[in-house]
């Protein structure tokens, strides 16, 4: 291991010493300015607050009608695609399951791709996109490792193992960098991991901090797992981003469900820190506070979409959307819940599920899956993507098949026609609801929300939308190939033209269907 | 002769065994239920590999019993638990067969059966 950091550590310095072609940024200052920043997109939810709100004007609701497709690039990959395109100095960034492409941002131009060889059986072929600081990409993989990409050609620079993937751990989520260490959590609940949250150094990958999001002997809130036996298969996934306040250094995770997932019996007690959003000390990795949204579920309706944190009339505020259908909003200066209100609609939620089967709404396909909500200063509302969409738990033997879902039971959905997709917008200090928009198909996909009065969305029937933000409305729709959109839409300016990129293909097949029109990155403009 | 062949039939398979038939039901069974997913040639598409190294990698060490009991209880995705017994055999059968076990015989494959073999050549 030493022998290979030596080399990680030559290589940098190699690079290092090759200016020109190199690509130097993101400095931490430009991560520090990224939520403002106009000429470019560098974290999956566009910076550390998580709220993906642009600060762009040049597209807004006097013209987006005339927005116009530039161009697209298909990578022909079936696999899942869920990124919101990272975009730094004109070149986008985007990963699936093994591959990582660097695309012109403006043209769709490819300037390198990296096909990553896995050592492992690979879980799941979700990534949600890269990290980018400093000339260096950085991603998770359907192994479990962590990768340092060189960011101007692709090239590996080191490669470490965070878990073993043969137990079912992987690590899908787009980290976030911060003062030289990578944040990057494991995802694998639903195949009967223990989950771990971590923090690397960016310069060889070495670890920084673990922390257990399953606690067990002394840890605190272990006396919540009445059963200990249960911790070593409890479950808790980190799924998609983190989110940090850089004026404290507070990292917010969201935690998904327990394992496994319907039979609760197995695993009695509150479950900490499942279903929860924890705040650590992102230097130490210790436990500053937690908040949990379902005790004890027992439907698999993780916490997964990254928390969002924002300032509301002087006040520290935390929303976070959840697969129950559900949007909290915290003030975090207090730790105060203010309020709970419904993103679907809900039937037997406290009901148990049983061997014959208990009907449900939402299915755990429904809600905000990998999702959160947008947040706009400009108009003080949350807008937040969910679906509608029921089905039948049933209970069932539990058996741990060593890398294999670990559910203890079934979940069979209503037909794929019943569901329905809603882009909500909620006040953001009272959670009433301001306006619901319906696509007509399911809205998995991220939200964004641009200063230009632009709430942008898309569905999985693969439409595209620009919605007033005020009211609603739809101001600009178009179809990408019919390719169903899980993906989100980032925005920049590249030589002072503003550009939106989104990602779109077979996102999800548990969440948008089997329909397979294969990934693609297509890039907006007006004329 | 009669005595033997039925002392054989309640015995638990010592060598791996299923029948054509099973292959074929197999077969159509998964065209109409899995191959969106799972691809023409069990080569993974949206849905993992169910063919080659990699799915071999991924499962070698387990039973058949424990494919049966995550293919059976989580699949298909939409309906999971949905087909008869007979057809998830027969959709392994077509597994095994697909990944070259060359163990068509005489005897089905049946459940009691599936504990006693693992994924490995």
């Amino acid at each position: 291991m030493k022998l290979k950091w030596a080399v990680a550590i030559l290589g940098l310095s190699l690079i290092a010493s090759m200016a020109g072609a190199q690509v130097s940024g993101p400095t931490q200052a430009e991560l520090n300015n990224s939520a403002m920043a106009r000429d470019s997109w560098l974290m999956y939810n566009k910076s550390y607050t998580g709220t993906r709100y642009a600060t762009l004007t040049q597209i807004n609701t006097t013209n987006v009608g005339q927005l116009q497709r530039v161009c697209t690039f298909a990578t022909n990959d079936l696999g899942a695609f869920q990124d919101t395109p990272i975009v730094y100095k004109g070149v986008a960034y985007i990963t699936q399951e093994d591959k990582t492409y660097a695309i012109d941002a403006t043209n769709c131009n490819k300037l390198w791709e990296y096909d990553y060889q896995p050592s492992g059986p690979e879980v799941l072929s979700t990534n949600r996109d890269v990290a980018i600081y400093n000339g260096m990409l950085f991603r998770g993989t359907g192994d479990a490792h962590l990768l340092a990409l060189d960011a101007a050609t692709g090239k590996l620079l080191w490669n470490v193992q965070v878990q073993d993937s043969s137990n079912g751990y992987f690590t899908s989520s787009a980290p976030i960098v911060w003062n030289n260490m990578i944040f990057m959590g494991d995802a694998g609940a639903d195949w009967g991991i223990k989950g771990q949250m971590h923090a690397f150094n960016v310069s060889d990958g070495s670890k920084v901090w673990d922390f257990n999001v399953i606690p067990t002997g002394s840890e605190a809130g272990a006396d919540t797992w009445g059963s200990a036996d249960s911790t070593a298969t409890g479950g808790g996934s980190m799924w998609t981003s983190y989110t940090l306040n850089v004026a404290t250094g507070k990292l917010y995770i969201s935690i998904g469900n327990p394992a496994p997932d319907f039979a609760s019996a197995y695993r009695p007690g509150a479950n900490l820190y499942t279903d929860s959003v924890i705040v650590l000390d992102a230097k130490t990795g210790k436990l500053d506070h937690y908040y949990q949204q379902i005790s004890g579920d027992n439907k698999d309706f993780d916490t997964s979409a990254a928390p969002i944190i924002y300032t509301l009339n002087g006040n520290l505020m935390m929303s976070v959307a959840t697969k129950q259908g559900y949007l909290f909003t915290y003030d975090d200066s207090t730790k105060q819940q203010l309020y709970k209100v419904e993103t679907t609609s809900h039937l037997n939620m406290d009901k148990p599920p049983t061997t014959e089967g208990t009907r449900i709404c939402p299915n755990y396909t429904g809600g905000s899956q990998w999702s959160g909500p947008a947040y706009s200063p400009t108009t003080q509302m949350l807008y937040v993507n969910s679906i509608d969409y029921c089905g039948v738990v049933k209970l069932g033997e539990v058996r741990l098949v060593k890398g294999q879902l670990f559910f203890g039971g079934s979940m069979e959905l209503d037909d794929v026609s019943k569901a329905k997709g809603y882009t909500t917008a909620y006040d953001a200090a009272t959670g009433k609801q301001i306006w619901r928009f319906e696509p007509g198909a399911r809205s998995p996909g991220g939200v964004t929300v641009t200063a230009g009065g632009l709430v942008l969305t898309s569905d999985t029937a693969g439409n595209m939308y620009a919605l007033n933000a005020k009211t609603g409305a739809v101001l600009f729709k178009t179809n990408i190939d019919n390719a169903p959109s899980g993906g989100g839409i980032s925005t920049y300016e590249v030589n002072g033209k503003q550009y939106m990129a989104i990602a779109v293909g077979n996102s999800s097949k548990g969440a948008t269907g089997v329909g397979a029109v294969a990934a693609r990155l297509a890039i907006f403009a007006l004329p | 002769m009669g005595i033997t062949a039925l002392g054989v039939g309640v015995l638990a398979q010592t060598q791996l065994s299923y029948t054509q038939a099973q292959v074929d039901l197999g077969k159509t069974t998964y065209s109409a239920q899995c191959v969106m997913c799972h691809g023409a040639q069990l080569q993974g598409v949206s849905g993992p590999a169910l063919a080659g190294d990699k799915f071999l990698k991924k499962w070698g060490r387990n039973t058949l019993d424990d494919f049966y009991y995550i293919m059976s209880t989580s699949m298909p995705q939409t309906n999971p638990g949905s087909l008869s017994k007979d057809q998830y055999l027969a959709i392994e059968a077509y597994v095994l067969d697909t990944n070259g076990f060359k163990a068509v015989g005489d005897k089905s494959l049946a459940q009691e059966d599936l504990k006693s073999f693992k994924f490995t050549k």
